[in-house]
């Protein structure tokens, strides 16, 4: 079967999918965040045209950078993405760089993402490699406010949670290198970042998006407390199995291959969970094809109660 | 196997456009097959069968199941029924003689046909495809102990059929057709029940394999009910034509097809540990009239097969509770891969620690191990541990670990010099970092232990025909040893008291086949 030169209904289909849910808010603790699960024959390349969908909508506002207070922003000093801390300017509507004391931001227009505390000391990004920058600085308006465009990006990453990185990662270099027609050229930017570190937990705020396992957060509260826009299961496997607190305010796609013995679980769940009423508009934007099928909850944003998976005492073991 | 762009792009337009046709057919001479061997079965399970009818069961049991859900031929020699029309059964005690008898009977009017009542089908689907100059690509879908027979058949007929069990279908490509034989739930484990069974193959419909799927069904195979295959409620399959019979006379509940043994499990007795206080232990009962005790507490840990999406992995339940029956257990066979781990773990410790480190660690060991079995035999042991700070379960619990050959020593510094003080010992809380050397050694032992039985198993999928029946395989794991992949039966609720050097262990029960 050629590869068609437009993408096919699927692929709008899923394209569609994240660029409405990645409208959904964040909900805040005792919120309750919307899981939209969907049941594919397969569940390949999919997530990728879910992740363009996401990326093609503008970013949520962020917030106003305080003094005193760590953050995840766009260091023009050191021309990347690490984590900072302001201080005081004369100019009450400015802000200095503690690092970079010469260098100042207006604090109403300059991107910049809280980090939670615990999050490890000196994160720092590394700069976009040339190809990107270049590309970036190609797109229609964005010559010299690239590094903004992209910062805002980077600090509300989509995130997809599941086993098999690599492969994941191959797939996203199939369709770019296959279909690249089937992608903005905004989005054709975004994924082709290869920088090989959006598999780092460490590396969270610095990327437009990342490809974690379902055990990530398990000892790790600073992450589990991070804010991505949108988060990707690629199994309900992995669902159930990430800490309940990754995340969790954060509207969750999970994809379910119905080859993939979870997807029944999933099946089960859904029989009895009670089906949540997505947005009328929602509803009717998100009808997928023949083939596809979606259900929805809710799952309510509990306290976080701690690392899980505990080391036991282990005996030699065969 | 392709996993790209093309493959994503006809799966997505196989599940969208999937056709659906059943056709049921007849086959009255295996139809008089399973009445037979039916009331073969019911009087040897009423009486004590000889040896060699049990073993004639057990072939028939597998002829059963290949014919029901393969397009294999009768007479197809790996089956064995020629040979069984002339077994004598003079010897047999009468009432099973008469049984015996009727199913030679049926079996050789089985024979006289040497077809598959499916071969007309697929011989009538490669003819119009023949007849219209295109060459169409099958899949299959047979028993997995069918796949070699069907590869052999499809070979001599020049079918070209590409010949799949239920597991290697997950990753297949999409064809133009596929091929079910017999009931779907046949392909799923032995032990799901029908409801489960149909979850689990309802993908072969809403997720196919094929633009068109065929189910071809005969005597021996479920009622078949389209509904029973949706993805999930309110998505239902959209193209379905049905032709013949939908439901048979005879069904098989293929859990009894598996000779139940006691349900009781015998006692466990190990004169060298008798006077140490034995471990409650849970009973699993295995296949082939086994045991195996284990503890949520003590001893070795219950790893099991799994797969994770399409790949078979090892896990450890956490609790008993959670193993159910179907789950295939990965035991120890015997002490094979004691060696292995006494050698990976004491190179590991010459190579980062050096020699000296790794005697003063062994011996560290078999000092502590020595003075805590010495201490057991003292009637004095518990109050002494208890002097040192143990709570009675505690104390129990590391007189008892003393006996246990995968035991080291606390992982608590502080316990480990609290038994020291107890037991006399002139080791103190330093020593305990010898201890932590060695018990990294076995842990990275034992992890390249489980990458090696990994790879064994990968390598030859031999065992899940095995497993199948159901019975135990053993796997040969290179360098290492063996291991053994048995089926759990049942899992006991009451736990009995078992000596602690014989957790683990396969034990055969004695009591012989109710």
């Amino acid at each position: 079967m050629p590869i068609p030169k437009n993408p096919p209904a699927w692929a709008n289909w899923f394209h569609e999918l994240g660029s409405q849910t990645a409208t959904i808010p964040f909900q805040e603790l005792s919120g309750e965040a919307q899981r939209i699960v969907v049941s594919v024959p397969t569940g390949q390349f999919t997530t990728w045209m879910v992740i363009a969908g996401a990326l093609s909508i503008e970013p949520p506002t962020l917030e106003i950078p305080q003094v005193d207070t760590s953050y995840a922003t766009w260091s023009p000093g050191d021309v990347k993405i690490n984590d900072c801390t302001f201080a005081p300017h004369t100019d009450p509507n400015r802000i200095v760089f503690v690092d970079h004391p010469g260098q100042s931001v207006l604090t109403d227009s300059w991107p910049v993402k809280a980090i939670p505390e615990g999050t490890p000391k000196n994160r720092s990004g590394a700069p976009p490699g040339p190809e990107l920058r270049d590309r970036l600085r190609g797109l229609p308006g964005l010559k010299n406010s690239w590094h903004l465009w992209y910062a805002r990006r980077c600090l509300s990453p989509v995130v997809i949670i599941g086993d098999g990185r690599e492969y994941l990662q191959n797939q996203r270099e199939e369709l770019l290198e296959k279909a690249p027609q089937w992608f903005t050229d905004e989005a054709r930017a975004l994924l082709s970042e290869d920088s090989k570190q959006t598999s780092n937990p460490e590396r969270m705020y610095f990327h437009p998006f990342m490809v974690l396992h379902a055990a990530v957060g398990d000892k790790k509260p600073w992450l589990r407390a991070m804010r991505p826009r949108l988060v990707i299961v690629t199994s309900w496997s992995s669902y159930t199995r990430k800490h309940q607190s990754l995340f969790a305010g954060a509207p969750h796609i999970v994809l379910t291959n119905r080859r993939v013995a979870s997807a029944i679980d999933a099946s089960s769940f859904l029989s009895i969970k009670e089906r949540s009423v997505l947005e009328p508009d929602l509803q009717m934007k998100l009808t997928p094809p023949h083939g596809v099928f979606l259900k929805s909850f809710r799952e309510r944003v509990l306290l976080d109660k701690g690392d899980i998976g505990g080391d036991e005492e282990m005996d030699i073991e065969l | 196997m392709s996993r790209d762009l093309n493959e994503t792009l006809r799966r997505f337009a196989a599940a969208e456009h999937s056709k659906l046709k059943y056709r049921g057919l007849q086959w009255p001479e295996f139809e008089a097959f399973l009445g037979s061997l039916q009331k073969l079965e019911r009087i040897c399970d009423e009486l004590t069968p000889p040896q060699i009818v049990d073993t004639w069961l057990a072939i028939l049991r597998f002829a059963r199941r290949i014919l029901r859900s393969s397009p294999t031929n009768p007479r197809y020699q790996a089956l064995q029924l020629a040979k069984f029309v002339d077994v004598d059964t003079t010897p047999f005690p009468p009432e099973i003689r008469a049984r015996f008898a009727d199913c030679q009977l049926s079996v050789t009017s089985l024979l006289l046909s040497d077809v598959h009542p499916t071969w007309d089908h697929i011989e009538s689907l490669l003819s119009a495809a023949n007849a219209s100059n295109k060459e169409i690509k099958i899949n299959t879908l047979v028993a997995k102990g069918a796949v070699p027979f069907v590869e052999e058949i499809s070979k001599e007929h020049g079918w070209k059929l590409t010949v799949l069990d239920l597991t290697a279908a997950k990753r297949a490509d999409v064809a133009d057709l596929a091929l079910i034989f017999g009931s779907p739930e046949l392909h799923t484990h032995w032990q799901d029940d029908f409801d489960t069974s149909s979850r689990k193959v309802a993908w072969l419909f809403n997720a196919p394999i094929a633009d068109e799927t065929h189910v071809l069904s005969w005597p021996g195979s479920f009622k078949f009910d389209a509904k029973r295959y949706t993805a999930w409620e309110g998505a239902p399959l959209q193209d379905v034509s049905l032709s013949g019979s939908t439901s048979f006379v005879i069904d098989v509940n293929r859990f009894t097809e598996i000779s139940s043994g006691s349900s009781t499990p015998p006692a466990i007795v190990d004169a060298s540990t008798g006077h140490i206080e034995p471990v409650q232990a849970t009973p699993i009962k295995l296949t082939d009239n086994t045991w195996v005790f284990l503890s949520n507490e003590v001893g070795p840990k219950a790893s099991y097969l799994d797969t994770d999406d399409f790949n078979v992995i090892e896990r450890v339940a956490k609790n008993l509770k959670d193993l159910t029956p179907g789950t295939v257990l990965i035991l120890r066979d015997g002490d094979t891969g004691r060696s292995f781990l006494e050698s990976e773990a004491a190179n590991w410790i010459d190579e980062k620690h050096g020699v000296s480190q790794r005697k003063k660690s062994v011996a560290v060991r078999n000092e502590f191990r020595s003075a805590v079995q010495e201490l057991g035999r003292d009637q004095f042991a518990i109050k002494r541990l208890k002097d040192q700070g143990l709570d009675e379960g505690q104390a129990r619990r590391r007189l008892r670990l003393a006996h246990d050959p995968l035991h080291i020593a606390p992982e608590d510094k502080t316990e480990f010099a609290a038994i020291c003080k107890a037991a006399n010992c002139t080791l103190t809380e330093e020593d305990a970092a010898h201890l932590v050397i060695l018990r990294t050694a076995y842990r990275q032992a034992g992890h390249r232990a489980r990458v090696r039985l990994l790879e064994a198993i990968e390598a030859d999928p031999s065992w899940q025909v095995t497993i199948e029946t159901p019975a135990q395989a053993r796997i040969a794991i290179p360098g290492v040893g063996s291991t053994i992949l048995a089926p759990i039966i049942a899992v006991l609720p009451n736990t009995v008291p078992v000596p602690i050097s014989r957790l683990g262990h396969i034990e055969k029960d004695k009591k012989g086949i109710t």
